[in-house]
């Protein structure tokens, strides 16, 4: 089967996804050809791909961001936002400009706000096996698999502020103990078999919603974007 | 739950009818056949797995996780618990205080959700699916909000949570067992204190298990098997292989396995047209 | 004179363009430009609770995390007078110490285009992965992940491995080292190495070094009133230079280089005076970090606390400087009431860096000009958020 052409491209990120997908590459050799900075001798080496991996959320005060991202969708057959700034703003949420020397960069956002994206992959960073999965379920083309991340596709921000309101406090929550597994900061925990968020340690990543037995049903149920 | 794919009950590979050939544990009080003690037991004895991780019953409604490594663990800690044991986050302790890695996981669709994926999509490099070598879920209709429930039973019935001795599934009846007598409540009145979050759950069969199991009245003293994948299948075959477990085809009782996972899913519109 | 225009430089950390003034091939001087947007750490810390910061500051580079977490913990545990026990800040120095490892793997992995001839280096690429994948699961161990590590926290380490992992490290130390070496062997083979790696080595250049300390960092090592900032657009006048999203930082106002060859030639009497050697410099302080890495395994002391009890966040300021992978890192820290945060200023290596880099590139080919500016490893994500200092 011939190789997929995948291009990776990493916008306001912190790097952190960008070592997760040098990471999982010598595993994924056989199946994809990887177009990464850290690997190019130049620029990128074709002009159409298969797949773009996008790392990093949009700047939407750069014109040329956004126009970036607007080429790549042009690009790509697909495009996948990969981490949680890609997919759902992640700690940009949290950006708010005002700093020198470029204070006007106050606006970080998913990619999705600006381009339509196929699949998001939450996680701070999501780990190099989670990008193996992910090619091993598209190759094999079982898209019930990856119905969750096409879903996360359409959906702007998820945290665990959103998990509290959305299923603990509208008495959803069955106590499973899945969230409290799922939080990269240590910001859930399970007090008399519910969550409890501890606010200042939430980085508003989203895998303790999109993780959720509740929570993800009803994701799936409201079905994708159009 | 999130649907796997179009059918209801998931992915079914093949659908049978098993029941433990050990004598010692059709005794207990399992109300079916005893299978999914007599597979684990198989696994525990052919060393393809070094725990199993389920949840035991300690007192009246409540429970709690248990690593069984051992024929007689695992009997202790079979029949119905009633209301869910978080024990997710107590698994991950449980694997690596013990050092375990490869684990069999007995749990209900919810969890077995959980479980599957984070085993198909490992997003934490805490993650340790990759240590869960089967998931065992059980039919599931709905765990008791059993803080409801036993208040409920307090104000109607009089009847005090420390009296509860032992709580049992009878017909159409649950039984509440106390020391001054059995206490019988229609199934239909205490099926309203099942946890909110359940009565919007889908998933009957646990479609993200490798195996289900779980039982249907017309075919009493046997467990129904429902394997989805080649882990499942091993289990189960190999478990018959080696003499720990009696199988027959079960392809028969579909039909009414699907009549009770639509029924769920009914009680689950129905609910989440009143949420939203 | 001819200008030479990389856009976007590749096999760097982040978004970077490279102008190259070249007369006859050889460069005579060069801009690099950052281009990444600034996402704005320290304004975004501003209001909240110092818990928040340390997971924020990590989230700014994904490449030397740990450092700016021991970095701002550092500095918050000064300002509200605090200080980890003994085990505490071994581990943090063990978690720093890993980090630096994974760090300049990668950047092994960038240079390897520069440095090593093209039939070889899939093979580089693998062995330093392996090694990647090892010493990462270390960190994921001890500190909770392979990246962005929670359980590093202010006072020292929010949760503790259990004895029997300890000794399970400690157990396979020797695989460790026997995956290092092969990575070591292969990078320092000059037969398999580019002619842009012999021009280095002919080309001698040394500067002013800066460096706090060798395997941590000191904060009374330096003097923090010496460190001056400027906007890279009012250090380089040219018109290009005025999309930089950068600020570039001076010592006693001098450029000042920072980074492992800082460190080997300030601590160790390194004397490999070419550009070359901030490579071999580089390889060096790997293996004395995993070396360092092995003895604190040895030294962690089970029983003993690992975090400070009793912490209180209230008013105060603090400074902490730590030897991140790049060079020396500065975070100072200004608590207010219950203890929010009211200023956090940062200067990071890169920043005393990118005036150095700038510098060696002078009288070199136009190849070898770009492979030293990968080979002072800048970290866009960590220069693009710099508040300019008074």
């Amino acid at each position: 089967m011939e190789k997929l052409k995948v291009l990776h491209v990493d916008f306001a990120g912190c790097e952190g996804c960008n070592v997760s997908i040098i990471r999982a590459y010598p595993k994924l050799m056989d199946q994809i050809d990887l177009d990464i900075s850290y690997l190019q001798d130049g620029s990128c080496k074709y002009s159409e791909y298969d797949i773009a991996l996008i790392t990093g959320g949009a700047c939407m005060n750069e014109p040329r961001v956004v126009n970036e991202l607007k080429e790549i969708r042009e690009r790509a057959k697909i495009v996948v936002a990969f981490g949680s700034c890609a997919a759902l703003g992640g700690i940009l949420r949290f950006c708010r400009g005002g700093q020198a020397p470029r204070p006007d960069h106050r606006n970080f956002q998913p990619v999705n706000s600006v381009i339509h994206v196929d699949y998001s992959i939450p996680g701070c960073p999501p780990t190099p096996q989670m990008l193996q999965s992910f090619f091993k379920f598209f190759i094999a083309g079982n898209e019930a698999r990856l119905r969750l991340f096409k879903v996360t596709a359409g959906l702007k921000k998820l945290s665990g502020f959103d998990l509290v309101d959305d299923i603990v406090l509208t008495g959803l929550c069955i106590g499973c103990g899945a969230c409290e597994l799922s939080c990269p900061t240590g910001a859930i925990k399970l007090v008399e078999k519910r969550p409890t968020l501890i606010q200042e340690r939430c980085i508003r990543c989203g895998t303790c919603y999109i993780r959720c037995p509740r929570a993800s049903q009803l994701m799936c149920l409201g079905g994708e974007k159009p | 739950m999130m649907p796997i794919s179009e059918n209801l009950l998931g992915q079914i590979r093949s659908v049978y009818l098993g029941r433990a050939t050990d004598q010692e544990i059709l005794k207990r009080k399992v109300a079916s056949g005893g299978a999914v003690t007599a597979m684990l037991t198989y696994a525990l004895e052919k060393d393809l797995i070094d725990g199993v991780v389920t949840a035991k019953r300690t007192k009246g409604l409540e429970g709690e996780a248990i690593v069984a490594r051992t024929k007689e663990e695992l009997i202790e800690a079979a029949g119905n618990k009633w209301s869910i044991v978080p024990f997710a986050a107590r698994i991950k302790t449980k694997i690596e205080e013990e050092g375990l890695k490869r684990v069999g996981v007995v749990c209900l669709p919810c969890q077995a959700q959980f479980f599957g994926q984070m085993r198909d999509f490992p997003i934490l490099e805490t993650d340790f699916g990759n240590r869960i070598k089967y998931i065992v879920s059980l039919f599931c209709m709905g765990t008791f909000a059993f803080e409801a429930f036993l208040n409920y039973l307090r104000v109607k019935y009089g009847v005090r949570a420390e009296e509860i001795e032992d709580i049992k599934l009878s017909g159409d009846f649950l039984e509440i067992h106390r020391e001054t007598g059995v206490l019988a409540i229609p199934l239909k009145e205490a099926f309203s204190y099942l946890q909110t979050g359940c009565l919007v759950c889908s998933d009957y069969t646990g479609v993200w298990s490798d195996v289900s199991a779980g039982f249907v009245e017309s075919e009493p003293g046997w467990t129904v098997l429902i394997t989805r994948d080649q882990h499942g299948e091993e289990l189960v075959r190999g478990a018959e292989k080696e003499g720990y477990l009696e199988l027959r085809d079960g392809s028969h009782v579909l039909g009414e396995i699907l009549k009770k996972a639509r029924e769920k899913v009914a009680r689950a519109q129905r609910n989440m047209a009143q949420l939203f | 004179m001819s200008e030479i225009v990389l856009d976007k430089v590749c096999r760097i950390a982040g978004e970077a363009k490279l102008i190259l003034y070249e007369e006859e091939g050889i460069v005579q001087d060069a801009l690099f430009i950052a281009t990444a947007p600034v996402r704005g750490f320290e304004k975004m810390v501003i209001g909240k609770n110092p818990l928040f910061t340390v997971e924020a500051a990590m989230r700014i580079c994904g490449l030397c995390h740990a450092s700016h977490g021991i970095a701002a913990s550092e500095a918050i545990e000064h300002a509200i007078g605090i200080i980890p026990p003994r085990n505490g800040r071994l581990m943090r120095e063990a978690l720093g110490l890993i980090n630096r490892a994974q760090s300049h793997t990668l950047l092994f992995l960038m240079v390897a285009g520069d440095l090593i001839k093209e039939n070889k280096r899939n093979e580089v690429l693998f062995k330093l992965m392996n090694f990647h994948a090892k010493i990462s699961d270390y960190l994921l161990k001890l500190g909770g992940a392979a990246t962005h590590p929670p359980n590093l926290t202010i006072g020292g380490m929010l949760s503790v491995p259990k004895w029997s992992v300890f000794n399970n490290l400690k157990a396979r130390f020797k695989e460790l080292l026997t995956s290092w070496n092969a990575v070591e062997e292969i990078l320092i083979d000059e037969d398999i190495q580019t002619e842009i790696a012999d021009e280095l080595r002919d080309t001698r250049k040394v500067s002013t070094y800066l460096a706090s300390g060798f395997f941590y960092g000191d904060k009374y090592n330096i003097e923090w009133e010496k460190v001056s900032t400027i906007p890279y657009y009012d250090f380089r006048k040219e018109k290009a230079a005025r999309e930089s999203t950068t600020l570039v930082s001076f010592y006693n106002g001098e450029k000042v280089e920072t980074g492992p060859r800082a460190r080997m030639s300030t601590y160790r009497e390194f004397k490999n005076e070419s550009l070359y050697g901030l490579h071999l410099a580089r390889i060096e302080d790997t293996r004395l970090a995993i070396q360092r890495l092995g003895e604190i395994l040895d030294e962690v002391q089970m029983g003993e606390p690992f975090r400070t009890g009793d912490i209180t966040f209230r008013p105060g300021k603090g400074i902490g400087v730590y030897e991140a992978p790049r060079g020396t890192l500065i975070h100072y820290v200004e608590l207010g009431e219950e203890g929010r945060v009211l200023n956090l200023k940062i200067v990071v290596p890169t920043m005393f860096n990118i005036p150095v880099m700038e510098e060696m590139a002078k009288g070199l080919s136009v190849k070898a000009a770009e492979a030293v500016m990968r080979l002072y490893d800048p970290c866009i994500p960590c220069t693009t958020h710099v508040v300019k200092m008074r």
